[in-house]
């Protein structure tokens, strides 16, 4: 990950999947099924939370504050989050 | 106050099921069946990954000389979300479910090391307007982490009793039955729960002033997951604790299926001796005794299985391997959320299929379902092997590969069929994978002992009864009707009688020639023998005799009937005194003279039993689970077909190959 993208990914608003490992984000909007996006709210996931992401390839580790969460990678192209930092 | 009074003696006011009766609801994987477990004195089955409960489960709790009924149900994340546990959940919440009396109280089963996010479904629970109690489990956890929750402060926040739990070591359960006697429903306001906004903001302030918001990690899982959860090192630590698995399952049962033998070899010695002779005799030491003794000798390894796949379970590790092998699963068709369904069909077939109920997406559901049963069962460990010891019996590192190609193979077939299936009969898009990650525990050795001893005892119940029966019958019909000696047996004894003088040894051995040439005889023109003789057509290609097919026909009651089939089948062919179970199946002949298990056959059976859908309560299962008969043909119809065709092409190529 070179130091210009590193400063892209912090400046916008980026699809989840596009995400470095290590970072923290925070939840802006999805356009999920309405199933999947229920589910992901329960677990945790709503608008405006913030979680790490642990693991960013082939498929998604996120850690919502005490949750753990591991979702594909399918599903995280279609979140779309604010890198924090 | 009277009716307070009157209902003191009671744990909770019957509704209208005239007892009373408490519901154990929360996340998935916070203790509630542990603590039903705890409650109740059962023995339902728990596990470090969420989703292990399928369906409602009822016990009674006796507290300190109060009776009442408990309902255990899946964990969810919401009551009102489209998924299968949630459904469960509802039908029962609103009475629909008709099996279980209705809930007077409810027991909400909190995670206490991840309380903002629990509270949201308390919230939701609240909501009904129901008796409601907080269980504030994994106490234990929370305070190794020093986590401070003021169980006070939450319980008026919440209006409704909360107790500090430890369900797994037992812990506060005695102020839990105090707290089930005290809850009414809640004054309290709380926002409704159609405002996802504002119950998440309202279960952030609570688990803020209650002192449990502060996010709780556990270092150690971070750490594992570096590896667990990585795109190739995950899957290589996948395959490494597979072979893991199965290395102690061979290393370590060999000497206790040793003993087994020994000691049923003994025992149908002395019961030989105790009786006259005759056909009590020989329906005791041909049939039961045989039959039971060939299925026993595979408890070790089964009960091994079982003691692995349940640490292993309890680790954390599954979901790990759920989300790593969804990759693997979805160019199939499949998804990660078939792999448990997918690893339990390692052990059985029918709670895998059971399970496969949780699969978010119908068409996964159905391919995972169909395909299950082509997953090596614990019942088909005997056949494996008898058949593998057959064909390398002088080499354990050949045979232990041959044994695990079988489950290869398996697998494959599993993988394949679901790929034709998903564009055939199936078609449709997957759902994507939502799994969240438990920490990593260390797991309990007692809940595995437990669980190992019961499923251990299901198998020996299975011996007790199905076994014992089909050997039974299986003896009366290969022992009657009884057919006169033939000729050559008779010729062979005559000689004997007249050297039986100068030559007694030679005397013994012509007696003993005659007696395996008259067993083999009596079961060929038994009714057993001419219905062997009337399938024996449909496998004569794979290179099954007629004795075989017997087997292959008892088998569809359950697999390893097989292993008994044949010691029964063989056992008054042979001397029976002098070698094991196993070395007497070995030895078996054709009409003909010729070995019974030649390599061809033995590998043409071998691959036959891995493919074959010879299990009729895993056909019952199918047709239940899917709510109708066709899949349940389908299946039957499909896996018998490929049965029969891949060892047809085995016992060619092998025949080719120059073995016999
Ligand atoms: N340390 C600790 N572990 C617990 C406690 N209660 C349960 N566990 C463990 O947590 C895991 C999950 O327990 P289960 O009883 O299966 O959880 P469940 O809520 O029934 O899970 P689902 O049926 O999947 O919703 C198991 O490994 C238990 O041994 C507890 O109080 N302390
Ligand atoms: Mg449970």
């Amino acid at each position: 990950m070179s130091l210009l993208s590193i400063a892209q990914a912090n400046s916008q608003i980026n699809s989840l999947s596009e995400v470095p490992e290590g970072m923290t984000c925070c939840l802006h909007q999805s356009d999920l099924e309405q199933s999947s996006s229920e589910l992901l709210q329960a677990m945790g996931l709503v608008e405006d939370c913030s979680f790490q992401v642990c693991r960013n390839k082939g498929t998604c580790v996120l850690q919502v504050h005490s949750t753990r969460l591991a979702i594909s990678r399918e599903l995280a192209s279609k979140i779309q989050v604010r890198v924090v930092n | 106050m009277s009716e307070t009074d009157s209902n003191n003696d009671r744990l909770v006011s019957p509704g209208n099921s005239g007892r009373g009766c408490i519901a154990l609801v929360g996340n998935p994987n916070t203790g509630k069946t542990t603590l039903f477990n705890r409650l109740c004195g059962l023995r339902a089955r728990t596990a470090n990954l969420p989703g292990s409960t399928i369906e409602a489960h009822i016990g009674s709790w006796n507290a300190a000389g109060t009776e009442c009924q408990v309902v255990d149900l899946p964990g969810i994340y919401g009551l009102g979300l489209d998924r299968p546990e949630s459904r469960v959940c509802r039908e029962y919440l609103d009475g629909s479910h008709s099996r279980f009396p209705d809930a007077d109280c409810i027991i909400v089963v909190v995670d206490a090391t991840n309380l903002r996010r629990n509270l949201l479904l308390v919230g939701q629970i609240l909501e009904l307007g129901k008796p409601v109690v907080v269980a504030l489990n994994m106490i234990d956890i929370a305070r190794k982490r020093r986590l401070k929750i003021d169980p006070e402060q939450l319980s008026r926040e919440l209006g409704c009793p909360v107790v500090e739990l430890s369900a797994r070591l037992g812990e506060g359960i005695g102020s839990l039955a105090d707290a089930v006697r005290s809850a009414q429903p809640t004054s309290v306001d709380l926002p409704p729960s159609s405002n996802l906004q504002r119950c998440e903001q309202w279960s952030r302030d609570v688990a803020d002033r209650v002192g449990g918001d502060s996010a709780s990690t556990d270092t150690l899982t971070a750490r594992l997951d570096v590896a667990f959860t990585h795109p190739v090192m995950g899957l290589l630590s996948f395959i490494i604790i597979m072979i893991g698995i199965f290395w102690c399952i061979f290393a370590f049962a060999a000497i206790p299926m040793d003993l087994i033998d020994l000691i049923f070899g003994m025992f149908s010695e002395f019961v030989s001796g105790l009786l006259p002779e005759g056909l009590v005799n020989d329906l005791m030491v041909d049939g039961i005794i045989a039959g039971i003794g060939g299925t026993v000798i595979f408890l070790p390894q089964i009960c091994l299985l079982f003691f692995l796949i349940t640490l292993l379970e309890d680790t954390g590790y599954l979901a790990r391997a759920a989300f790593v092998l969804d990759r693997v699963l979805r160019p199939f068709g499949l998804s990660g959320h078939s792999f448990i369904p997918m690893l339990s069909a390692h052990a059985c077939a029918l709670p895998a299929i059971m399970s496969a109920r949780m699969i978010p997406g119908r068409l996964e559901r159905l391919a995972t379902i169909l395909v299950a049963p082509f997953l090596t069962c614990s019942a088909r460990i005997p056949v494996y092997v008898l058949l593998v010891g057959f064909l390398f019996g002088d080499d354990p590192l050949l045979a232990s590969l041959a044994f695990a190609g079988c489950y290869v193979l398996g697998g494959v077939a599993a993988l394949l069929c679901s790929l034709v299936l998903r564009h055939t009969m199936l078609r449709g898009a997957s759902m994507p994978m939502v799994i969240e990650l438990p920490d990593f525990r260390m797991p309990s050795v007692r809940t595995a002992i437990v669980t190992t001893i019961d499923r251990g005892w299901v198998f020996l119940k299975n011996a007790g009864t199905v076994i014992l029966g089909i050997s039974i019958i299986l003896w009366w019909l290969s022992a009657f009707p009884v057919s006169d000696p033939p000729l050559e047996a008779v010729q062979l004894r005559q000689a004997a009688e007249q050297v039986s003088v100068e030559d007694p040894d030679a005397a013994g051995s012509m007696i003993e020639q005659a007696d395996v040439i008259t067993g083999r005889d009596q079961v060929a023109n038994s009714f057993a023998g001419r219905i062997g003789r009337f399938a024996e057509p449909v496998f004569k290609p794979l290179g099954f005799d007629w004795q075989l097919s017997i087997g292959v026909i008892t088998s569809f009651a359950a697999r390893e009937v097989f292993v008994s089939t044949m010691a029964i089948l063989f056992s008054g062919t042979d001397d029976p005194d002098e070698e094991g179970v196993l070395q007497r199946i070995a030895g078996a002949r054709r009409s003909d003279g010729s070995a019974v298990f030649t390599i061809p056959t033995s590998a043409s059976l071998l691959v036959f039993y891995v493919l074959a859908m010879q299990c009729l309560p895993t056909l019952a299962v199918t047709r239940r689970e899917t709510g109708s008969w066709n899949w349940a043909i389908l299946q039957l119809v499909f896996m018998s077909a490929i049965a029969w065709i891949a060892a047809w092409i085995t016992y060619m190529l092998v025949s080719m190959g120059g073995f016999s």
